[in-house]
């Protein structure tokens, strides 16, 4: 072999040998790159998948204000700016027919006014029944109660299933009604909600510290009453209902099959 | 120079353990035995008891670059991903790798070179072989100084 022979073959080999490891490093990196992307990729995605209940709920709220919002302004701030047309017009004439014609159609508004406002309410109430689940709706209802300082209410909830959709409304709707009652008629200061579910029986407790009712004639009369055993008896429940001065207990047991 | 013949066989089998235990792998006994036989087989057969061994030292070189490629290949295929910077066997296998590059040249040639008085272009084979081994010792040692480093870590 010549000499250059010789000479290519030292250079090659080491030149090949540095070549190697140059091309081995460029390699390598460019995999790591590969894997930090990936491994970046991946985190966002779980931190994404993690926020996303958190984002669809605090859309949900969005969306459900914005509906509000609009059923506030279009519908019962056109009643109120109707209302107050006619109230305006009341203190300028002197006719009292005009004025009789007017109080009429002020009342009527006031009715319709009453109507809508109760029926935005019921909306509200039935979304956060559906939305958050009963234990939800039952524990902004008391809190509700107890901010407006004439009852404490006390809600003891424990549903470790959830509750069949109507089922979860009537009972909804019972202790509703069991409330108006407490704070209309009873004069109680505290009551005490408890919901419980073992063996898909639905267990509900009412109690409130009021001066109670006569149960044999509130039977037949009062109207609260009379909704609260036609739900109970749409959801083939056992409703005992027992009434002192001391205080008025209601339970009511449901399947929840 | 039967030392040297000895030589060749400790840095092939060195290197080949060092390796298998990278890879954790077991200790490649017949492998050592098969390489000590073809050395003394070659140091024999060539009866060059006295002058430089030169097909055992190509040897050597030609099995520390199969050790050390295929070691980047383990590297390169494992699902432990760290840095080069912080892996010392890196710099101790890129270190042997030059080495064994640089020392080709000289340890085919060897017989040519180190028996007979080099002259002429023969001479820069120490040039090759010199380079190499400053710049393996230099890495080697790196590797081992950022090796004390990641086993505090």
């Amino acid at each position: 072999m010549s000499q250059i022979t010789y000479f290519i073959l030292g250079t090659s080999s080491m030149l090949m040998m540095i070549v190697a490891i140059i091309w081995f490093v460029y390699n390598y990196q460019r995999k790591l790159e590969q894997k930090t992307k990936e491994y970046t990729n991946i985190e966002q995605l779980m931190q994404r998948q993690e926020l996303q209940p958190a984002y669809a709920v605090i859309q949900g709220q969005e969306d459900e204000r914005k509906r509000i919002a609009e059923e506030l302004h279009d519908n019962i701030g056109g009643l109120l700016a109707t209302l107050k047309i006619y109230s305006d017009l009341n203190l300028v004439k002197e006719d009292p027919t005009d004025i009789k014609r007017l109080n009429e159609k002020i009342s009527l508004l006031t009715d319709k006014l009453s109507e809508e406002v109760r029926k935005l309410s019921h909306e509200m109430d039935l979304r956060t029944l559906s939305g958050f689940g009963i234990t939800v709706a039952l524990q902004q209802l008391c809190e509700a109660v107890t901010s407006s300082g004439k009852l404490k209410c006390t809600a003891l909830i424990e549903l470790p299933a959830p509750l069949r959709d109507h089922v979860a409304l009537h009972i909804y709707r019972i202790i509703q009604e069991l409330i108006t009652n407490t704070l209309k008629h009873a004069g109680a200061t505290q009551s005490r909600i408890e919901l419980n579910l073992i063996d898909q029986e639905i267990t509900l407790i009412y109690e409130d510290n009021g001066c109670g009712f006569d149960s044999k004639t509130e039977k037949t009369g009062g109207m609260g009453l009379l909704n609260i055993r036609r739900r109970a008896e749409l959801i083939s429940g056992r409703l005992t209902m027992d009434s002192s001065p001391q205080g008025t207990t209601c339970i009511l047991e449901v399947k929840n099959d | 120079m039967p030392a040297y013949h000895v030589l060749a066989y400790l840095e092939a089998a060195f290197l080949w353990v060092y390796y298998n235990q990278l890879a954790d792998k077991k200790v490649p006994y017949a492998g050592l035995l098969v390489l000590l036989l073809l050395y003394s087989a070659n140091v024999y057969l060539q009866d060059i008891n006295y002058t430089f061994n030169s097909n055992t030292w190509t040897c050597t070189v030609m099995l520390i670059m199969l050790l050390g490629i295929g070691h980047f290949r383990n590297i390169y295929h494992s699902e432990i991903t760290v840095p080069l910077v912080r892996q010392p066997e890196f710099f101790i296998t890129a270190g042997w790798l030059i080495y064994a590059g640089g020392s080709l040249f000289s340890y085919l040639m060897g017989t040519d070179i180190l028996s007979g008085t080099p002259d002429g272009f023969f001479t820069n084979a120490w040039i090759f072989q010199c380079f190499a081994n400053i710049i393996k010792n230099g890495l080697i040692a790196y590797g081992l100084a950022i090796s004390g480093i990641t086993c505090h870590k």
